[in-house]
């Protein structure tokens, strides 16, 4: 893979973002049939264009496309491959849902699943690199009912095979940075070693950037399995539990996405608050190992107060910049191999 | 042998449950308005299992988010981040305790008062106030305040959670449903647990004229057997989770020494597939035939994790098959 030259302390995004409001109304339009396909997938697009020019207006080096196309992360996935059946809206807390979906019969990958997303948003993109999230083998299993498969264990290694056939499909379309997404990864401390070697097993044979996201997480349990993974990013909230507990990122050896702002609180973050959270990894960190990123996706909050949470991110990121540049440590390079020990 | 069916913790919020909480949120209905059309929801549910024969039962929980979700407002504890509960996709808010705990007459009181009030008093008897247990308590707390997990635990207990008892009772509650699934996870150390066994039992010694349910879930070992005998007494009964690999192990012990009455948690709240009726009896005739005098049978667990229809469609299917083998 060819590197790609980025400032020091890189911002990304997890993948999310906000969906404008007439996105969702032309959604709502869509599912009643008052528009037809091709106006929707205008709308897909402009939205994407939309948000990718926002993220990059407030100063996101790696943009996603905000998964403008994607209601949730693991309904989109189990909506596309064979074998999955829709059982209903499941609470995951407050008042936020997802339809949980059930394995009710062989699984297939039926085709390219995020390739043209990928397209897209390259397409309207000024920033050298972009990011595309896909959701991990084991998340989509652990939060499915499992009833084609005899076990859970089962029913991932076949999600995997798929998702590595869809990295592929991502790499081949020119794809340099895939991020797996692993929220459910810890969830069962006794299923950790067959779900680590599953998502290896997605991974397998890539020659791209592939960040993994674990969020909402005991990383205790995650800690001994950071050489185990084939990855070379980490990203990991840290907002979210007031950037406590920072000692389980020792002995990470490829890179950290940090998590600087909590994505399920309306309180916007202060620049302030972010450089001191910057500074206080940098500790445990290298810098040339660190990329700067909200906690999650940051679909669920308001879109002005995303923008004013990326805004205090570029703004804090900026300060630890000014003093990195100072020690002449001034940019990094985006590649699929790192070291970081 | 008495054998009642009974419906523990959350059911889950359909979509119009969950537009009530949309409009709250955002300011477009105030809390009163927003607690009697949830508690007109909150009665039809139980009016549907008050006609399945069901002999117990919650309010569903449709006003709270989760079992934890109330504390905030009732003890002065802050409303921390999200944490994962157990094993699921599913997460509540942690409590931030960076004071003394004490019991307030929060928010939260509105909600059991107005069901309650709104519910016909003859038939008040059959429902069960749920609270969360001083272990789960202290497993989920942030806690900058106290000293030890032993101290904490007696606060939860002490402080919170019997002035609560009292306050729920001089409201009209006769029966409780304490939510202690800590208590039989492995994340817990086997001290607290031991220290938690006794704290309940000695919270159920306080209010010996009140039923008390104590629900165990998502986990289950032998070890445990021993932590849970000291929370039974003449009011209490124990909830084990049958779907838990070790969860019959632990009710056969349970009966050889302790307990005489117990609560079967047989509905699976974490899979949409209904129990088969043949399994729902043939665990009625093992509980019999470990010698059980009462057998109260439920969910294993909040309903949260399936789609209200399948919830229901369980519930239903309960009420057939085990009422039908009581005939």
């Amino acid at each position: 893979m060819k590197e790609i030259e980025l400032p020091i302390l890189p911002i990304s995004v997890i993948g999310s973002y906000p969906k404008p409001k007439w996105l969702r109304e032309a959604i709502r339009a869509r599912a009643e049939g008052k528009i037809d396909e091709a106006h929707m997938e205008e709308a897909y697009n402009d939205a994407v264009s939309s948000v990718v020019r926002e993220q990059e207006l407030l100063g996101v080096d790696i943009p996603s496309d905000g998964e403008m196309r994607r209601e949730e992360m693991v309904e989109y996935f189990a909506e596309r491959i064979e074998g999955f059946k829709f059982f209903g809206k499941v609470r995951v807390w407050g008042n936020n849902y997802f339809r949980k979906p059930g394995i009710v019969g062989p699984l297939k990958w039926r085709g390219p699943m995020t390739v043209e997303e990928f397209k897209f948003l390259r397409s309207v993109s000024t920033s050298p690199a972009v990011k595309v999230p896909i959701t991990g083998p084991y998340t989509i299993a652990d939060w499915s009912y499992i009833i084609y498969y005899k076990s859970k264990e089962e029913a991932t290694f076949e999600i995997a095979k798929i998702i590595n056939r869809e990295l592929k499909a991502l790499e081949e379309a020119g794809a340099n940075f895939v991020q797996v997404d692993e929220p459910a990864l810890t969830t069962h401390p006794e299923e950790m070693e067959w779900a680590v070697e599953a998502i290896n097993e997605a991974v397998r044979g890539l020659n791209i950037k592939v960040g993994l996201h674990v969020c909402y997480s005991d990383y205790r349990i995650l800690k001994p399995y950071y050489d185990k993974l084939k990855v070379s990013q980490f990203a990991l909230e840290f907002a979210n539990r007031g950037f406590s507990d920072l000692e389980v990122i020792r002995g990470l050896n490829v890179e950290l996405g940090f998590g600087v702002v909590d994505v399920h609180n309306r309180f916007v973050e202060s620049p302030e608050a972010v450089e001191a959270a910057i500074l206080k990894v940098l500790n445990y960190v290298k810098p040339e190992c660190l990329y700067i990123n909200p906690d999650c996706g940051l679909k669920l909050l308001p879109r002005k107060i995303a923008r004013e949470k990326l805004r205090s991110i570029k703004i804090g990121t900026e300060r630890v910049r000014k003093k990195l540049n100072e020690k002449g440590i001034i940019k990094t390079y985006l590649k699929s191999e790192v070291n970081c020990s | 042998m008495k054998l009642a069916i009974e419906f523990s913790g959350s059911f889950p919020r359909d979509e119009a449950v969950s537009n009530l909480h949309s409009l709250r949120k955002s300011g477009d209905i105030d809390e009163r308005t927003f607690l009697e059309k949830i508690i007109a929801k909150e009665l039809k549910l139980v009016g549907s299992l008050d006609s399945l024969g069901f002999s117990l039962f919650t309010d569903g929980m449709l006003w709270a988010d989760d079992i934890l979700n109330p504390v905030a407002s009732l003890s002065g504890a802050e409303a921390g981040g999200l944490v994962r509960f157990f094993d699921n996709n599913f997460f509540v808010r942690a409590p931030i305790v960076k004071k003394e705990i004490s019991f307030i007459e929060g928010n939260a009181l509105e909600a059991y008062a107005k069901f309650l009030k709104a519910f016909p008093e003859e038939r008040r008897a059959k429902l069960k106030a749920p609270i969360p247990g001083p272990v789960t308590l202290v497993h989920f707390s942030q806690n900058s305040h106290y000293s030890s997990h032993a101290e904490l635990l007696n606060a939860w207990g002490k402080k919170f959670l019997i002035p609560l008892v009292e306050k729920l009772k001089s409201m009209g509650f006769s029966s409780f449903e304490v939510h202690e699934p800590s208590i039989v996870s492995k994340a817990i150390s086997q001290e607290l647990k031991e220290e938690g066994g006794k704290l309940l039992g000695e919270i159920f010694d306080s209010f010996s004229g009140n039923r008390f349910l104590l629900m165990t879930y998502f986990s289950a070992s032998l070890v445990d057997a021993k932590h849970l005998s000291y929370a039974i007494r003449e009011n209490s009964i124990l909830g084990i989770d049958l779907f838990t690999p070790s969860g019959w192990r632990l009710v056969k012990s349970l009966s050889e020494k302790w307990a005489s009455r117990i609560y079967l948690g047989s509905l699976n709240s974490r899979s949409p597939i209904p129990e088969r009726s043949s399994k729902l009896r043939g665990w009625v005739e093992r509980a019999e035939e470990l010698g059980f005098s009462e057998v109260f049978m439920g969910n294993n667990a909040p309903m949260d994790f399936v789609p209200p229809r399948w919830a229901m469609g369980k519930l239903r299917k309960l009420s057939r098959s085990v009422l039908s083998k009581k005939r």
